[in-house]
């Protein structure tokens, strides 16, 4: 006999198969209401992947020159960084580094010795950074600094010279072998000037690097400032395998016993830049709405088409007993896959594109000459194909265009059975 | 004999604009178990109102409406919709079948409404119904590759699948040829014969309205005659 | 005999039965004209968008840092980073007036841009002081305007006014004094102590932490730079005539200076202006790619009226109707959909630009990374021109999309559609 609990509902099954054939049965329209939606699904996956490879190679960029993953500051230095003070230093290097280095997860940590000079050429003077690094080995092993010479050769032991910022090179037209006076204030407040050759051109594509920086030995530069075997931060290189955000974790409880040291992650480090990446994100985020408002009404409009069209189907299916809910969820679902099938169309395409200006790249030298764009990237930037996002983005397609199917919905299953039945 | 649907002083007044329009004016009716019964009149007379009513598509502005043991007032929508779900078939004049199911899917689909998971039940249910009204060969077809009459097989398959208290068919013929119309009169009542399945339809076909058991003629909304026949299909 | 060209002079009611045959279901047309109105209304939110973002941006580059024309000692904007105070622009007393003459310039302004350091309690702190003409920088560096403490310094005496976030960082205030250092014309180390009257905020944040502003002579005889600048910004009547005016203006200057000097148009000075200049075609593609999705939309809907009205068209071709004549009443009713919807959409982009315009939108935090003026507030700048061009081309759109229903309806012969 007939069962006690009537759900009057359709299976999800029988949903999705009512559903899917609603959509093939006016192709045409199915497509161009597709369209529509991957227009903007394009524009979403492309600008989207562009920007996580732009950021992807940014991070990549501050982590290998600036900030590697994270510093140990003395305490009270963050907050002065800007003036680079020489009065807050570490002296026990040694057992410091011994401490950092048996955190689970730091692969490597170098201690750098950062200080504020003025270089000249004789006639020129400009105010720059001075970074101290250890060339016997340590620093390779946390920064990628050998790596970005484009002009002479990596600091050796015992060198008496400096590597050169690009952009000061430029600035001062010098290159490897010809001579600057840097100039630099000791924790005494007596200025020393010491003429050093450059030996090597680094250029990273990071500014502050290129256009602000020099680098030479740690020995050197504990010589020119007058101070003993200490250094202004360690540097600490987590190991690729671990998880940044634990490391770091282990790292800060690790020195919480430690006395006069902080502990600095490199987004802390980079706030304004992470705000400036948050600023683009926002502009594009409202340049997007407008698209995604587009779809919505493209997505809206198809479906109230077809719940017109269907006015006496609707009523057939009420008569048989098929509850408002079930009408309703009858056109959400077609929505849904209407915009699934458009996010597919437009995320394959972004894929494709992507996938290929992943290959070629994108010379931003070309587009933008050498102006600061407020990222640390050289020359060329390579998009990155983000399976998770690009599948996540296309998932929240479907679930917009059922969010816009909703008010279609909602007026087809509001119907009266009669009235519709009687629908020419 | 046992009550299929009553009409108590049934009214229903429509609303054309500022216009008040009667289309049923106190109607009381009863309706056996087991009728073949037919409305008969000239458009505007009140036959798809009162198959609306019968129908529980729509609740009379006055008056009860009562279907088996259950009044209509007062329902929910959703409730009215279980209860068609589970008491009540239809066929209409223009077939209205799914257009993107097949046959059989049609069939099935208020099967699937009732909540039977068993599809192996389903299925074997659906194909005896489809052989009944002699479409066991074209299950798999959809209704645009189906004839007027072929669709109206499977309409009347549909309704009688889940095995209703009444079946409702609102000028089932009106779109068919003679030969077709007559032949589909002929499947419904060989089916009111064989599962005692109450039927109530409307037709302006004096073809049709001969197969009838009872033959209720209206006018303006009101009862016009009201005649009972035996073994309807006997010549008038 | 009658030549078929006299028969195409007989009148058709086109516009009359357009209108008519969009009330015929004025909800599908109410959602035609609803894609054209989003559409139109994106799209002069998104002009005035970007105005906003980029013209502003521009026009403060210009204000601040580059003029229109920018005249400065040959070499100077290549060594710009070093400011070499020896490359500077003499003799402007007799430079200025006839600069100020020229019919094409509305201003002509000195300005001494030094980097400097303030002498602190524990560290020197670098700053640009920026010696500038107070009464003639009012719609430029406006310094009254960007005060918010205080009062602005008094030429010819030794006051300053000191960016709002570099004072917090020298922790001093108004009435405090500073002492500065820097280079001088003669590459000799210089010096001068002076008073804060005021605080200034200008919302660039590169400039407000280093900023340090005074009247032109005190930086001129803190520079040694007598009747001298380090630069002279131009401004134009007419900005798209940067170009043609630093041609002139170099020429004119050929031969009423002795020194070598440096006129360079905005555009020529650094890669900013052009990068935003190839910025804009990009945001151009963007928005067509808006129509583009409006137009597939309104072919969605006219297709589904024009099927709908198969059998009437194959009436009215029996009734003589030529199918251009379809296509033109289909069209029409494209463009009269289009219309009424760009002319709502027009008004809501309008509503929605001068609200935003009003109030801003917040995109980020000010951030001092990057040396150019970018604001954390983006406030759209709409103008009239924008929902003209926009409604303009919301209508020509839903005309195009319209083309291709209008095309598949005279696919048919008469009887084909007729029997449909």
């Amino acid at each position: 006999m007939k069962p006690e609990i009537i759900p009057g509902r359709l299976s999800v099954g029988a949903t999705l198969r009512i559903a899917w054939r609603n959509l093939q049965r006016n192709r045409r329209r199915t497509w161009i209401t597709a369209s529509t939606v991957a227009v903007a699904v394009l524009l979403l996956q492309a600008i989207q992947s562009l920007m996580i490879g732009l950021e992807r190679q940014s991070f990549d960029n501050l982590i290998n020159y600036q900030t590697a993953h994270a510093k140990l500051f003395p305490e009270g230095y963050f907050e002065m960084r800007d003036e680079m003070p020489l009065e807050y230093v570490f002296s026990h290097l040694d057992e410091l580094e011994g401490r950092v280095r048996g955190v689970s997860g730091v692969a490597a940590a170098t201690p750098r010795l950062v200080f504020s000079a003025q270089i000249s050429n004789g006639s020129d003077q400009v105010a720059c950074l001075g970074v101290g690094i250890d060339v016997s080995g340590s620093d390779s092993d946390v920064f990628r600094i050998s790596e970005a010479v484009v002009r002479g050769g990596y600091l050796a032991p015992g060198d008496e010279g400096i590597l050169l910022g690009s952009g000061l090179a430029e600035l001062f037209q010098v290159s490897t072998g010809d001579w600057l006076t840097v100039l630099a204030k000791t924790q005494a407040g007596a200025y020393e000037a010491v003429d050093l050759p450059v030996l090597g051109l680094v250029g990273t594509g990071n500014p502050l690097i290129d256009q602000n920086s020099f680098l030479l030995p740690l020995d050197a530069a504990r010589v020119l400032l007058d101070m003993g075997p200490v250094a202004t931060e360690l540097a600490v290189r987590f190991s690729s395998s671990s998880g940044g955000d634990a490391t770091l974790q282990r790292l800060r409880e690790a020195m919480a016993a430690t006395d006069g040291a902080e502990v600095k992650g490199w987004r802390e480090m980079e706030s304004d830049f992470m705000s400036l990446v948050q600023m683009k994100r926002t502009g594009q985020a409202i340049m997007l709405a407008l698209f995604l408002v587009m779809a919505v009404v493209g997505i809206t409009n198809t479906i109230l088409m077809a719940a017109f069209e269907r006015t006496r189907e609707i009523g057939m299916l009420m008569a048989m007993g098929l509850r408002a809910a079930g009408i309703r969820r009858l056109f959400l679902t077609e929505g849904a896959l209407a915009g699934l099938l458009g996010g597919a169309v437009g995320s394959l395409v972004a894929f494709a594109i992507i996938a290929w200006l992943t290959r070629v790249g994108i010379d931003l030298t070309a587009m933008y000459g050498d102006m600061d764009i407020g990222y640390p990237v050289r020359g060329v930037v390579y998009p990155a194909v983000d399976v998770i996002v690009l599948l996540v983005c296309w998932l929240a397609t479907g679930v917009l265009a059922a969010l816009a199917s909703l008010y279609p919905a909602a007026r087809a299953s509001a119907q009266d059975p009669a009235e519709a039945l009687r629908h020419v | 004999m046992s009550i299929a649907a009553r009409l108590v002083d049934v009214t229903k007044t429509y609303r054309v604009g500022d216009l008040k329009v009667p289309a049923v004016r106190g109607v009381s009716l009863h309706v056996e178990s087991g009728a073949f019964l037919s409305f008969a009149g000239p458009s505007g007379s009140g036959k798809t109102t009162l198959l609306n009513l019968l129908g529980a598509l729509d609740t009379p502005s006055s008056g009860t409406v009562w279907i088996g043991d259950r009044k209509t007032e007062g329902l929910s929508s959703r409730t009215l919709a279980d209860f068609r779900n589970t008491h009540l078939g239809f066929v209409f004049q223009t077939f209205n079948l799914i257009p993107v199911l097949t046959a059989r899917e049609n069939v099935e689909l208020p099967l699937q409404l009732l909540g039977i998971e068993d599809e192996e039940k389903r299925r074997s249910r659906v194909q005896n119904m489809l052989e009944e009204v002699g479409l066991g060969s074209l299950g798999d077809r959809r209704p645009a590759h189906l004839s007027g009459g072929q669709q109206q097989r499977v309409a009347i398959a549909r309704a009688l699948v889940k095995d209703p208290t009444v079946v409702l068919a609102d000028e089932p013929t009106a779109n068919l040829d003679s030969g077709t119309a007559l032949e589909i009169v002929q499947l419904m009542q060989s089916m009111n014969e064989k599962f005692g399945t109450t039927f109530v339809f409307s037709t302006h076909d004096p073809l049709v309205m001969r197969h009838a058991t009872r033959l209720v003629r209206l006018r303006d909304g009101q009862v016009e005659s009201d005649e009972r026949r035996n073994g309807g299909g006997l010549e008038a | 005999m009658s030549r078929p060209d006299r028969l195409a002079r007989r009148k058709i009611p086109l516009w009359r039965m357009a209108w008519r045959n969009t009330r015929r279901n004025t909800r599908r047309s109410g959602l035609t004209g609803l894609a054209v109105t989003v559409a139109v209304a994106a799209l002069t939110y998104g002009m005035a968008h970007v105005t906003g973002l980029l013209d502003h941006t521009i026009e403060t580059y210009a204000r601040v840092q580059s003029g229109h024309v920018r005249i400065t000692r040959d070499g100077y904007t290549a060594r710009e980073r070093l400011q070499p105070m020896h490359l500077n622009v003499s003799e402007l007393s007799r430079l200025l007036l006839p600069l100020r003459q020229h019919p094409a310039v509305e201003e002509a302004i000195p300005r001494v841009r030094a980097s400097v350091l303030v002498d602190g309690a524990s560290s020197n702190r670098p700053g640009l002081l920026l010696g500038v003409d107070l009464e003639r920088e009012g719609p430029y560096l406006n310094p009254s305007g960007i005060t918010v403490e205080g009062r602005v310094p008094g030429a010819g005496r030794p006051e300053v006014l000191v960016g709002r976030r570099f004072a917090e960082t020298l922790e001093v205030g108004v009435g405090d004094s500073i002492t500065i250092l820097g280079q001088t014309a003669y590459r000799s180390l210089g010096g001068a102590r002076l008073e804060i009257t005021g605080l200034a905020a200008s919302g660039m944040a590169f400039l407000d932490r280093v900023l340090l502003m005074a009247s032109l002579d005190q930086a001129q005889d803190f520079a040694a730079l007598e009747d001298a600048a380090t630069e002279v910004v131009v401004f134009a009547r007419d900005a798209d005539d940067a170009e043609n005016l630093s041609n002139e203006l170099a020429a004119q200057l050929d031969g009423l200076s002795e020194d070598d000097l440096e006129v360079l148009s905005w555009e020529d000075q650094g890669p900013l202006i052009q990068t935003l200049d190839m910025v804009r075609p990009i945001f151009g593609v963007v928005l067509l790619l808006l129509l583009l999705m409006a137009g597939l939309i309104i072919i969605n809907t006219m297709l589904m009226t024009v099927m709908e009205r198969t059998h009437e068209f194959g009436m009215q071709a029996a009734l003589g109707m030529r199918r251009s004549d379809i296509v033109r009443l289909i069209l029409a009713e494209g463009l009269t959909i289009g219309l009424l919807g760009a002319v709502a959409g027009g008004a809501l982009g309008t509503g929605v630009s001068i609200l935003i315009e009003h109030i801003g939108i917040n995109v980020g935090d000010a951030f001092s990374s990057v040396d150019f003026p970018i604001q954390g507030v983006v406030y759209p700048d709409w103008r009239v021109s924008f929902t003209l061009v926009s409604a303009f081309a919301g209508t020509l759109a839903a005309g195009l999309a319209a083309l291709y229903p209008a095309w598949r309806a005279i696919r048919m012969t008469p009887a084909e559609a007729l029997r449909s």
